[in-house]
């Protein structure tokens, strides 16, 4: 069953890659998506959905907050909401409005590796998003009194994530496990560096970044490829490809020792999480990390949930997370403690854990039981264009191949060995962090 | 070969009806701008046992979504045992046999998910079609035999009071929970979901156990059933798999009237945090008010999550008081009344002014007529956008479970972009006089000195 089920995603999933001229004579399978790179570099990817009259257009540009200077970040997050507030052929607050009035809405995210636009409009509509996307890419305004208000609100958004101890110390843990490297960067910079942004500043952050040869358009829905093609040549076509962003500086990361944080914040229980440098997710390792993180704590009967948390009640819940980023990061591993349970031994026997995984094998039961959930939520993803468009991109930002086929089977190749390899490889005491976020009352 | 659930028909003559997704295709390509409409064409059955399936075929993707609502929710709790209904629900997933069904449905990454409101409990389940059977093994399974054990019983219960006191230090948990308190009196609306620390520990597995053979009943049931599957086939699989299922009568306590306050109440809780958070409005009305379509236009220009509606747009753009402020009325319309509710997070300094602010938005929408311009784009944006939430057959399921519990024909789709279209600006203003309160409102503040 899992052949037929893998064979269906091949079939659906992939992307052809088409040279431009040639494109209105190409009939693609259906299911596949297409891949084309413009003139001035911008990497165009559009996938055919025609099960509802719908469009989503995402615009991906490759920089996050680690491509800020150290510990001096924010700037990457502020150009992403002056992105709304008018260009060259749309005033404050009017593409915002054109959208709704079109039947749809706007939105953006931005992480630590990209920063996402994202428009979801009827069919019908749909290249709307194509004018307002290829004009702020690089004629966004930075009206300096829509800049100076909008500071104000970005700085409301930070004290909003103040108000959230969990957010606070993940912040906290990620600086500590990632000292001296991008990724230690605040997504949102601190308060009092954003209050004092100049807009020339922020402009010239806008100025490095936002270049069709810096970004990925990814179309999905009810469009017919050809003529999308045409239209989105006709609208990015003519911007000129700009210089090529600088690199990051990322130095050899190589942790030396283990670190360890303690923080106190008003929360109700202990909660213990640790972290280790882990590999790229788009690689080998990563894939095997990935799956590893399925059988850690992915559902009830997840390893350690059906230990800790079932079996010997240590925790209240596990949870463990690893990110899909664009270099090395982390994987987190996370508990939070069952009152009268000792630190020492929560730490102890979590540890222990992990240790395990270096020595006894997963049985293939476990191991066929996460492929089996990544393989269907994969399928699942696919009911929803906004889903699909973001998993497009993505996939071309991690790895350059927007074809999922490649991280599907990624994930199938991995072995009990492979685990068996990573735990061994990176769950080491010097590439680790524990972090502690205790109650203020204890 | 991609099939689509709808059927497309061209609103105003009918001519393209049934004939399928092409027409839309052919419709657009020609470049007319024909209002177009969605039709389903779902099987609707009541089963000997009481029990209401709506079935609808999508092959699309080799995926089934099922969705059992249960008429029983928080409002049919006693006071004293608050919180009974999600406490019920999180015990449906527990227990030999269940257990063994839960690892066999993980084992294959199907989705399981039980969930209790104020008005409607869920069991649902998502599954690679391939699984459908396991997963209705699991669902009929929590349906009919959770067992409650008595470990299970407990150990939630430490769970629940956890989650309670974690959201104690929550400042918008505890506002919101303020607010329907003040707004809802003795209407079971003012308890929260979740229950109280004190009702959590009074109940007792004779109370689970009874508030499950009482409202979880086929005839209290609706089950739909959305995904790559034969409507035929599954009737009678369904019908098999539910046969020892027993009609039975429910008992519902009375619930009584709300009624609309006649003078401002106002609580203030101290809390240190950055933020101020402020919770304003009053209540709100049922989902069949004749004037609901209407109040989702003012919405829309009023107060909607967004940047474009008024609050948001004069609060957060205009004068960068706060990264959130929207307000809503026909997001809470249920079966009860629900409420009008405002929300704005700013810093402390800022609370008194984003206060007038927002009231003086609300009398100005009582006071002058919307522009054409708000008024037309509203309608576009609510007769275009609606494809996007009917995405996937979990959401359609949502959809046909919602219409059978309101009341409504399942291809009401077909008539709700006329319903918007025929609002008018006098309406707006009408609606926003009845149902807003600017002189009379529950305002919560809950932030620091």
């Amino acid at each position: 069953m899992r052949d037929k089920i893998s064979s269906w995603l091949q079939r659906t999933t992939s992307f052809v890659v088409l040279v431009i001229c040639f494109l209105s004579f190409t009939t693609v399978a259906e299911g596949q998506g297409q891949r084309a790179v413009l003139a001035n570099g911008l990497t165009v990817l559009i996938k055919e959905n025609h099960t509802l009259p719908i469009v989503t257009t995402m615009l991906f540009y490759k920089f996050g907050s680690r491509n800020e200077p150290l510990g001096d970040s924010g700037r990457a997050h502020m150009t992403e909401h002056m992105m709304f507030k008018g260009s060259r052929q749309y005033g404050k607050g009017e593409m915002d409005a054109i959208v709704r009035k079109a039947g749809g809405w706007l939105d953006a995210k931005i992480t630590m590796d990209f920063t996402s636009y994202s428009i979801n409009l009827p069919a019908k509509e749909w290249t709307t998003a194509l004018a307002i996307e290829a004009d702020r890419l690089r004629d966004c305004n930075f009206e300096p009194t829509a800049f100076e208000a909008e500071k104000k609100v970005v700085v409301e958004e930070g004290k909003m994530r103040l108000d959230l101890p969990f957010v606070v110390f993940k912040d906290k843990l990620k600086q500590v496990a990632c000292q001296g490297q991008p990724y230690s960067n605040l997504l949102f910079g601190h308060l009092e560096d954003v209050a004092a942004f100049s807009l020339t500043s922020v402009k010239k952050f806008y100025d490095l970044y936002y270049q069709p040869n810096n970004a990925v358009l990814v179309v999905v829905g009810d469009i017919q490829s050809s003529k999308a093609l045409r239209q989105i040549t006709k609208f990015f076509g003519p911007i000129p490809r700009g210089p090529t962003p600088p690199p990051i500086t990322n130095k050899n990361w190589e942790q030396k020792q283990s670190r360890k944080l303690e923080s106190r914040a008003d929360v109700p229980y202990s909660i213990i999480e640790i972290t280790f440098q882990a590999p790229a997710c788009r690689s080998q390792d990563g894939y095997a990390m990935r799956l590893l993180n399925h059988v850690l704590t992915n559902g009830k009967c997840s390893l350690l949930n059906k230990k800790l948390v079932i079996e010997q009640p240590y925790f209240h819940e596990v949870f463990s997370d690893y990110p899909e980023t664009m270099a090395p990061y982390l994987i987190f591993v996370a508990a939070e403690l069952k009152t009268g349970v000792k630190r020492t031994k929560a730490e102890q026997i979590l540890l222990q854990e992990l240790e395990n995984l270096k020595t006894v094998p997963l049985a293939d039961q476990e191991i066929e039981q996460a492929k089996n959930q990544i393989e269907a939520e994969f399928v699942f993803l696919q009911e929803n264009i906004q889903s699909q468009a973001n998993f497009i991109g993505q996939s071309e930002l991690l790895s350059a191949s927007a074809d999922p086929s490649h991280y599907l089977q990624g994930i199938e190749a991995v072995t009990s060995q492979d685990i068996q390899r990573v735990a061994q490889k990176y769950f080491i005491n010097q590439r680790r962090t524990i972090g502690w976020l205790l109650p203020d009352s204890e | 070969m991609v099939t689509t659930r709808f059927r497309i028909t061209e609103n105003s003559k009918g001519r393209w009806k049934a004939l399928g997704f092409l027409v839309f295709l052919l419709i657009s390509l020609a470049g007319c701008s024909n209002k177009l409409a969605v039709q389903m064409s779902p099987t609707r059955t009541v089963l000997a046992n009481g029990l209401t399936v709506i079935v609808q075929e999508d092959h699309s993707l080799p995926v089934v979504s099922l969705l059992f609502s249960v008429k029983a929710g928080a409002i049919n709790e006693p006071d004293t045992k608050a919180g009974l209904a999600s406490f019920v629900v999180r015990l449906l997933t527990q227990g030999a046999p269940l257990d063994q069904l839960v690892a066999k449905l993980e084992f294959v990454g199907g989705r399981f998910l039980t969930d209790a409101d104020r008005t409607n409990s869920i069991v649902a389940s998502q599954v690679l079609s391939k699984d459908l059977t396991l997963a209705l093994d699991l669902l009929s399974c929590s349906l009919t035999k959770a067992p409650f054990e008595p470990k299970q019983v407990a150990l939630e219960r430490e769970s629940i009071i956890l989650e309670l006191t974690e959201a104690e230090n929550d400042p918008v948990s505890v506002g919101q929970k303020m607010f329907d308190k003040l707004i809802y009196g003795t209407h079971p609306f003012y308890r929260p979901i979740s229950g109280y620390k004190q009702t959590i520990k009074a109940i007792t597995r004779q109370d689970l156990l009874n508030y499950y053979h009482n409202y979880y009943v086929p005839n209290n049931t609706v089950l739909a059933i959305v995904g790559d599957i034969k409507t035929r086939k599954i009737l009678t699989k369904i019908k098999k798999q539910f046969a020892s299922w027993e009609k039975r009568p429910i008992s519902r306590p009375v619930i009584p009237a709300v009624a609309a306050q006649k003078s401002i109440k106002q609580s203030k809780l101290l809390m240190a945090r950055q933020q101020t958070h402020i919770f304003l409005g009053n209540l709100g009305v049922k989902r069949n008010n004749r004037d609901y379509y209407t109040l989702l236009v003012l919405d829309v220009i009023l107060g909607s999550e967004g940047m474009t509606a008024r609050i948001p747009q004069v609060l957060r753009d205009t004068l960068g008081l706060a990264y959130q402020a929207y307000s809503n009325i026909t997001a809470s319309a249920g079966t009860e009344p629900g409420v009008f509710e405002s929300y704005l997070a700013v810093s402390p300094e800022n609370t008194e002014k984003a206060i007038s602010k927002l009231l003086q938005e609300i009398r100005t929408i009582q006071h002058e007529p919307v522009s054409d311009q708000e008024l037309a784009d509203a309608k576009t944006y609510l007769t275009g956008s609606y494809y996007f939430d009917l995405q996937g057959t979990e959401a359609m399921a949502e959809y046909l479970v919602f219409c059978e519990n309101h009341g409504l024909p399942f291809n009401y789709l077909n008539k709700y972009p006329n319903y918007i279209n025929s609002v008018t600006k006098q309406a707006i203003q009408r609606a926003a006089n009845k149902y807003l309160q600017p002189e009379a409102y529950t305002l919560v503040v809950v932030g620091p000195k």
